[in-house]
């Protein structure tokens, strides 16, 4: 990535961090880095959104001993009105009490005109988009000098408008990541879903994306609703999502590591050892290609 | 491309908001973009709020959520304030006096503390509950 931040050395697993969790999942032999969701540790002050020290306290004490990477939800880097305002001010702030060693946010926008629309929305494959965005994506991680990654989304909408130079999400994510000099999270399921739903082969796909920029893998699980297969984070990894990490492993030499997401509030249900399967079997994956 | 990213992302925004995913020919992602923010709304909303949902039958609890995620609500999704304006939306439309009522004071006021760097502790907050539950109707409603 010529003129980008330093890239940490690979790391290998990680897992989000959710307070429901026991703390055993988030010990040092089981994993090699937390991922901070910064919007979870906040609530809603005076003067606009600040960090609870009490739940950055909890979070530290029990993974505070693991490297730590940010992967925001709330910036919205791609409405054309305007990011959310409250995202920047608030990661300056993390960053200055947690420092972390690189960040990722969503390649989508989810605010029109400062309002917010409670869904993430895909960006269309246009020129527009990709300048848009890249524009802001290099400012961010010059903010901060530190790997600033756009990841893949999933949405189930046909038809999106579309310049034949872009032509897909691949090319858009591509064209943002080549001008902004920034790095590329590469989430698998969301592959895995769009392949589903807009009727395309993901294996196949892996050759359409910048596998060089890609710092960072994200696996999770879903589920079916209304006729689609939704990136909805409440399950065990699909075999064709392991598959396709197992495949494109050996192929991004810059990829930090590999994370299992999973919502919070289907955490309890799955339960620890489940989680804990998930990890163990994307670090046999991981040492396998490495 | 025929429309600008503003205009594009404005008519799409406008369509799921509205809900308007009903024509014939409609693209059918839309409908389960629809029911995805709807779910999440509801969720945002609830989990905020579920000590003072739990308090009312089942029924009455997501008819209130639903009416809420209807006119709007749920839609912050940063930090606890979608959480907080359904607390606030729901205080004007409790029974006065009833249980669910009380908690709702409770909840805000935990809110509040939190937001103002002093978070109510268990014990403050079961107090203010047993205070509210002795007190006559007109007060706990003038408690909001």
């Amino acid at each position: 990535m010529a003129g980008a931040p330093a890239w940490p050395a690979p790391l290998g697993v990680g897992l989000p961090w959710n307070p429901d969790l026991p703390a055993e999942l988030y010990a040092a032999d089981l994993l090699d880095f937390v991922e901070i969701t910064p919007e979870q540790l906040c609530r809603q002050g005076p003067a606009g959104f600040v960090l609870e020290p009490a739940l950055l306290d909890r979070a530290r004490a029990v993974a505070g001993h693991l490297p730590m990477a940010v992967h925001g939800v709330e910036l919205s880097i791609g409405s054309a009105s305007g990011m959310n305002p409250a995202y920047l001010p608030m990661l300056d702030a993390l960053h200055a009490a947690w420092p972390f060693r690189w960040h990722s946010e969503h390649l989508h926008f989810q605010m029109v005109d400062g309002a917010e629309i409670g869904v993430p929305l895909p960006l269309p494959p246009t020129a527009e988009a990709a300048a848009l965005v890249a524009g802001r994506a290099r400012a961010i991680q010059a903010r901060y000098g530190l790997p600033f990654l756009l990841e893949n989304g999933a949405h189930y909408l046909r038809d999106l408008p579309a310049d034949p130079a872009i032509a897909d999400e691949f090319g858009l994510m591509n064209a943002i990541s080549a001008h902004a000099g920034c790095g590329q999270l590469l989430d698998l399921h969301n592959l895995h879903c769009n392949a589903v739903n807009h009727g395309f082969d993901a294996m196949a796909a892996l050759d359409r994306v910048a596998l060089d920029r890609v710092g960072e893998i994200h696996v999770a699980g879903g589920s079916w609703a209304g006729g689609f297969y939704t990136d909805a984070h409440d399950g065990a990894v699909p075999e064709p999502v392991w598959d396709l990490l197992a495949a494109v492993l050996p192929r991004v030499p810059r990829a930090v590591g590999v994370v299992f997401e999973v919502l919070d509030r289907h955490a309890a249900r799955l339960g620890p050892e489940l989680i804990a399967r998930q990890v163990a079997r994307a670090r046999a994956i991981w040492r396998g290609a490495r | 491309m025929s429309m600008a990213l503003a205009e594009f992302q404005r008519a799409l925004a406008a369509r799921i908001l509205e809900g308007a995913a009903g024509e014939s020919g409609a693209d059918p992602g839309l409908a389960v973009t629809i029911a995805i923010q709807r779910s999440w709304c509801r969720g945002r909303a609830a989990q905020a709020a579920m000590p003072t949902l739990m308090l009312l039958p089942p029924e009455e609890a997501r008819r209130l959520l639903d009416q809420h995620v209807a006119a709007g609500g749920g839609r912050a999704s940063f930090g606890n304030s979608a959480g907080m304006a359904f607390l606030r939306w729901l205080a004007t439309r409790l029974p006065q006096g009833s249980p669910a009522a009380a908690m709702c004071v409770v909840q805000m006021a935990a809110h509040v503390a939190a937001a103002a760097g002093r978070p109510m502790e268990e014990a403050q907050a079961a107090a203010m509950l047993r205070r509210l539950m002795r007190q006559p109707a007109e007060r706990i409603s003038s408690a909001r």
